[in-house]
């Protein structure tokens, strides 16, 4: 997925689009909390290059990490488009549990009022697998607004206080315009699989990284998984058996952000469609015996780093490394809020199970702890599971990272080497 | 395993959370993210999560059959 949302374009063209908004009298939207949404170009493109497209699948993440969709048929999204609206939905759409809406009073769980889904025309992709059909793009969750004519006729700025995939968005900026800094996240999910039918074949040993274990049913599976998502754009590096009952990892690619978790949802899902068409049941449970984590990868690198050399690059990451991670630490607890929302996910934070340890610390190479330094500026969170909202919990781990960079946070926590 | 006194030689004092409503506890009273992400986004969020476990409970106690199987239908 190609993601090039304005606002990361070079902030001079984003200021030069600012003063020209400014001059323009009845506008009263807030400038300070609003973005600009543009990419329509990249979506009549990839409509051009791709004609046997005719529906788009318009999907959002809700709290509970749900994938959402509504499909259109491309007729109707182009009609709506050219009418300059988008789709309208009723506003609790982030706040179900199943179909249920849990009686709240509060926004945006309230069953009155509209919201809609903003396509962020740049994620668009082939649905992974079909033949070419259907196409994904992931939404905002808020409200939309035109610009005036003579601006832009497809631009809209966009307001979704309540949505988690702009809440991320809002960090990769902070980290731009504060910092010049940006960043990267990879996954290692974590899931379990086991075959239902027709007939499972002679079962293997479940041994970590085995050769017959893999080859007992999941290779063939794991490899159309792979293929399909490449297609898609999601970039899986390798996958293996893991070290409990009926596991097996897939690695995603180091991705900007917003990508990489998008990727994460694409992946995720496309694992569970691929192993149910082949008889087998994919499952995600971070309790015993299966304690199947979703380690994040996240590395803090310089603005624009192909302008850097590797010396300049290193004298960079080396300045914030300590602050960021020291950020890090002081808000892991209620980081934790997103990461392991189930009672489940905390039968990985006892010792000795080689998952996050009990305690807040860090350690150079260590798997017994909650966070594994891998590499100057580059740490393996390993607290989240799949039951994670995976876009807030980035968001605050980029907005507390950059809060230990801003106050400049002594790291009071000494590299780990054993387990607690 | 690491001692008591070591542990606290590294500067390792703080114990992450123990069950989720420890976690949202600790998010509800932390200042940075509630601005930086939104105080009503995260209100909204810990009480959607809250009624989401008392539904899982519903299914079943912990580490039983029925309570896995509504989860790992979900998750």
């Amino acid at each position: 997925m190609n993601l090039k949302i304005y606002t990361q374009r070079p902030l001079t063209a984003r200021l030069d689009l600012k003063a020209t908004l400014l001059l323009h009298k009845p506008l009263a939207f807030r400038m300070d909390r609003s973005l600009i949404v543009d990419g329509y170009e990249t979506f009549t493109h990839f409509i051009k290059t791709h004609r046997s497209v005719q529906f788009a699948h318009l999907q959002w993440i809700d709290y509970t990490s749900t994938v959402r969709v509504r499909t259109l048929t491309l007729k109707h999204l182009e009609s709506l488009i050219k009418a300059g609206t988008n789709l309208a939905l009723c506003r609790h759409y982030l706040c179900l549990i199943d179909i249920g809406l849990p009686l709240i009073d509060r926004d945006p769980g309230r069953p009155a009022g509209q919201c809609h889904l903003i396509p962020d025309f740049e994620t668009i992709h082939l649905y992974p697998g079909t033949t070419g059909e259907h196409a994904v793009i992931f939404c905002y969750f808020g409200s939309g607004t035109r610009l005036p004519r003579g601006i832009s006729t497809t631009a809209l700025t966009l307001s979704a206080p309540f949505c988690p995939r702009r809440a991320l968005l809002r960090a990769i900026d902070q980290g731009r315009d504060e910092f010049n800094l940006s960043f990267r996240v990879g996954f290692e999910f974590e899931f379990s699989a086991v075959q239902t039918s027709p007939t499972p074949s002679p079962p293997e040993v479940h041994a970590s990284s085995g050769l017959r274990a893999i080859e007992a049913f999941m290779l063939p599976i794991l490899s159309t998984v792979t293929t399909r998502l490449a297609a898609a754009g999601v970039h899986i590096e390798q996958f293996h058996c893991e070290g409990s009952d009926d596991a097996y990892e897939l690695v995603t690619a180091h991705r900007p952000p917003l990508e990489a978790v998008d990727a994460l949802v694409t992946a995720k899902e496309t694992t569970r469609r691929t192993c149910r068409e082949n008889g087998v049941r994919m499952a995600c449970y971070p309790a015993p015996p299966e304690i199947n984590g979703l380690h994040t990868n996240v590395s803090v690198v310089p603005l624009d780093d192909e302008h850097y050399g590797p010396r300049a690059r290193q004298d960079v990451v080396a300045e914030v490394e300590e602050h960021f991670l020291a950020g890090v630490l002081a808000h892991l607890g209620a980081l934790c809020a997103f990461a392991m929302p189930r009672p489940e996910s905390y039968a990985r934070t006892v010792a000795g199970q080689w998952c996050a340890g009990r305690y807040v610390s860090w350690g150079t190479e260590n798997r017994e702890g909650p966070v594994r330094k891998r590499a100057p500026g580059l740490w393996e969170l390993r607290v989240p599971d799949a039951s994670a909202q995976m876009y807030l919990f980035v968001a605050g781990v980029l907005f507390a990272g950059m809060d230990g960079v801003r106050r400049g946070t002594e790291l009071t926590v000494s590299d780990c080497q054993g387990e607690f | 395993m690491l001692t008591e006194a070591e542990r606290l030689e590294l500067g390792v004092t703080q114990e992450l959370p123990l069950n989720p409503d420890e976690a949202f506890q600790a998010l509800l009273t932390d200042e940075l993210l509630m601005e930086s992400i939104g105080e009503d986004l995260v209100r909204t969020y810990v009480t959607i999560q809250e009624l989401y476990n008392k539904k899982l409970a519903e299914a079943g106690p912990e580490g039983s059959a029925e309570r896995k199987a509504w989860l790992t239908a979900r998750i």
